[in-house]
């Protein structure tokens, strides 16, 4: 028999405990794969009082999420994401962790809101991300608290604290007839502590093992037929309420609606594992339960990039995730997880705003400042660059140290003989700017060279040192670290090491359709050199 | 010039910016969540909005240097600037993203394509006065905020 009991391999019952300065504190999950968009959110939130993990590969957030789901409140996702849609990480969450899911986006429309709502996510925000909403999310975490925790702990309910909840009316005196299969003496004891703390929710964690449970009564029942009353009956785990199996079901037909019975392997990258019986929706068979418990403990690849970030990069006190097999450090309590991360010195905002980022090198460590301004390539707006110019003029001629190179151009889509562009595009009359003489940086540079510099940015030797390793920050690859801010995002590496990095990862794993014989494509140039030896 | 206060420059700059639309309300609330805790916040995520957006167009311009562009490729990268554009506060490049948006939707070939020049453009300015920027915050931080020494 499958016990519901904290500590159980089959399950566990988050305890979760909601503390005097909640929300500050609350523990939130970023996840953007656009830098400046999730830099900017990790500054909100921390601004909020949260502590933030934030991350660019929504892979790596689901892995890190499987393997402590506890280590985290709230998550807040971008819809559009190259390596893994927004949709498909949402409903994992929502299905195997249950966990509140806020998605962000640049569209506000309203099939799109709908869309993540329908999706299982408890709000939508807009980009850019507003101060005065995030201030407000942890609402969701307390709302979610109180749906799960009305059912099962008549005990927890009562200790909630006054005017926060409107189920705590419905929970006092509720004699749920599921609560008999339950142990009563099974409450775990941090539930029961009363005062002005809230109550913790007793979040329920659909494990592989419970979740093949679930599916096997769902199919001896059938999913037509099935009602979580009955699917109860049948699982037979003690503590696992009606409630909790209604709103499990809910979600696995929404998403076997939406993705068929092969979502679970599609979302864990195991597109090609044949096994999920096909698109028979018919009925749940054995096998895709059997493909979905093995997959949900396979962690999700990440194109073997972000651990590898990992693992170079060195987090603020040079750890780095470990893979699945090990024990990670984000598996730690909370306490020991804010002695591993450096914490921002910070009287306002408390002890508890630590930020751990997690991102790839995927901008250029170093910026290439100078540059002749002759690279311009709209000379014809003299009005916006003459004060510029003027500005410009002063600065180097007064200042001993030059910084490099500017950042070099971004060429001209413009057709043109030294373009090799035939057919592609057009000249447009409209776009005089596409005109102008820019060809001579298109042709001579090609693609994935453009922003190589070859030199180091200097950043002075002042509180902006960038140059050199610092502590925490090695390589380029910023972890961006709150006490190494003025540092990790700059480092003094070379510009073109950084540029191909971010490069790579960028165009190889992006989801582009590269035409293969792409004549201003270098690479590709290279490999038909060696295809003609 | 005289004398010269890199800070007024630096403020004179941001102004003219903002009155001119290149920057809006947005780049303002940047400036204000740099504070003790995030000091270099702001020059940061210039630096990283210069990087990204360029590494995204080295992106774009891989698509569009095929014989047939393909604009479906294009659509998550403009989708990208537009998101990084959007929260570094610059309007006039959202502008030009937008405009690619509906010259999509309208399936308006050549459409898209000046969008992108255009896109490309305001980038250009955006990126050349945030150079400025950059190096006014690095006389800043490097001589504090007197005037040059007559170096």
């Amino acid at each position: 028999m499958v016990r519901a009991i904290a500590g159980s391999s089959r399950r566990r019952r988050r305890q979760r405990n909601f503390d005097s300065n909640f929300p500050k504190g609350m523990r939130v999950m970023a996840v953007d794969d656009d830098l400046v968009c999730l830099k900017f959110l990790e500054i909100l939130l921390l601004h909020c009082g949260y502590a933030v993990t934030a991350t660019q590969y929504p892979c790596l957030a689901l892995n890190l999420l499987r393997q402590n789901s506890d280590a985290y409140d709230l998550v807040i996702i971008d819809v559009q994401m190259p390596d893994m849609d927004g949709f498909q990480l949402l409903e994992s969450i929502v299905v195997e962790m249950d966990i509140p899911v806020i998605m962000l986006s640049i569209h506000g429309d309203t099939k799109s809101v709908t869309k993540c709502i329908e999706h299982g996510a408890c709000d939508y925000m807009v980009k850019p991300a507003r101060f005065e909403e995030l201030k407000l999310i942890w609402k969701h975490v307390v709302k979610r608290s109180m749906t799960e925790t009305t059912f099962e702990h008549p005990l927890a309910t009562a200790a909630l604290p006054l005017g926060l909840g409107d189920g705590s009316s419905q929970a006092s005196g509720n004699d749920h007839p599921d609560q008999g299969k339950g142990k009563g003496n099974e409450l775990p004891t941090s539930v029961s502590d009363e005062g002005s703390s809230l109550v913790k929710k007793a979040r329920v964690t659909w494990s592989s093992d419970l979740h093949a449970v679930f599916v096997r009564a769902v199919n001896t029942v059938g999913l037509d037929r099935a009602g979580p009353k009955r699917i109860l009956e049948m699982m037979g785990v003690p503590g696992l309420s009606r409630q909790n199996v209604a709103s499990h079901l809910q979600k696995y037909r929404r998403a076997l609606r939406l993705y068929g019975p092969g979502f679970f392997n599609i979302v864990q990258g195991d597109a090609g594992a044949g096994a999920s019986g096909g698109a028979d929706t018919s009925g749940v068979k054995a096998k895709p339960q059997r493909t979905m418990a093995l997959a949900l403990t396979r962690p999700v690849p990440d194109n073997g990039r972000s651990t590898e970030d990992l693992r170079v990069a060195g987090f603020p006190n040079n750890q780095t995730a470990a893979p699945v097999s090990q024990t990670p450090m984000f598996s730690l309590p909370m306490s020991n997880q804010n002695a591993l991360v450096q914490k921002r010195p910070s009287t306002s905002l408390g002890s508890q705003q630590t930020i751990r980022q997690i991102s790839s090198p995927s901008y250029p460590a170093s910026i290439d400042l100078t540059g002749p301004q002759a690279t311009l390539d709209y000379q014809n707006q003299q009005s916006f660059v003459s004060a510029l110019d003027q500005i410009n003029d002063f600065i180097r001629n007064t200042s001993q140290n030059l910084l490099p190179s500017s950042i070099p151009p971004v060429p001209t889509f413009a057709s043109g003989p030294s373009t090799g562009c035939t057919t592609g595009f057009v000249t447009d009359a409209n776009s005089s700017l596409v005109q102008h003489g820019n060809q001579q940086d298109q042709s001579t540079t090609p693609p994935v060279s453009m922003m190589s510099s070859k030199q180091d940015v200097q950043w002075g030797s002042g509180a902006y040192t960038k140059t050199g390793p610092s502590s925490g920050a090695q390589n380029n690859e910023a972890t961006l670290n709150m006490d190494n801010h003025a540092v990790a995002p700059l480092h003094g590496t070379s510009y073109a090491e950084s540029a191909i990095y971010l490069s790579e990862p960028s165009i190889a794993d992006g989801t582009f359709l590269f035409d293969d014989d792409n004549e201003g494509d270098d690479l590709h140039a290279m490999l038909r050199q060696f295809q003609n030896k | 010039m005289a004398s010269v206060n890199y800070k007024e420059q630096l403020a004179a700059l941001v102004d003219s910016m903002l009155r001119e639309g290149f920057l809006d309300e947005q780049f303002t609330q940047l400036q204000e969540l740099q504070d003790e805790t995030s000091p270099g916040f702001v020059e940061e995520v210039i630096a990283m909005f210069c990087g990204d957006t360029g590494t995204v167009f080295n992106e774009i311009e891989t698509v569009m240097n095929q014989a047939v562009i393909d604009f479906q490729n294009v659509d998550p990268l403009v989708h990208r600037l537009k998101g990084s554009c959007c929260t570094v506060g610059a309007p006039k490049m959202k502008l030009a993203c937008v405009q690619y948006r509906q010259f999509r939707d309208a399936n308006d070939r050549q459409g898209c394509l000046s969008a992108v020049n255009l896109i490309k453009d305001e980038y250009n300015i955006l990126r050349n006065k945030f150079e400025t920027m950059l190096n006014l915050e690095r006389m800043i931080q490097a001589g504090g905020t007197n005037k040059p020494n007559g170096k």
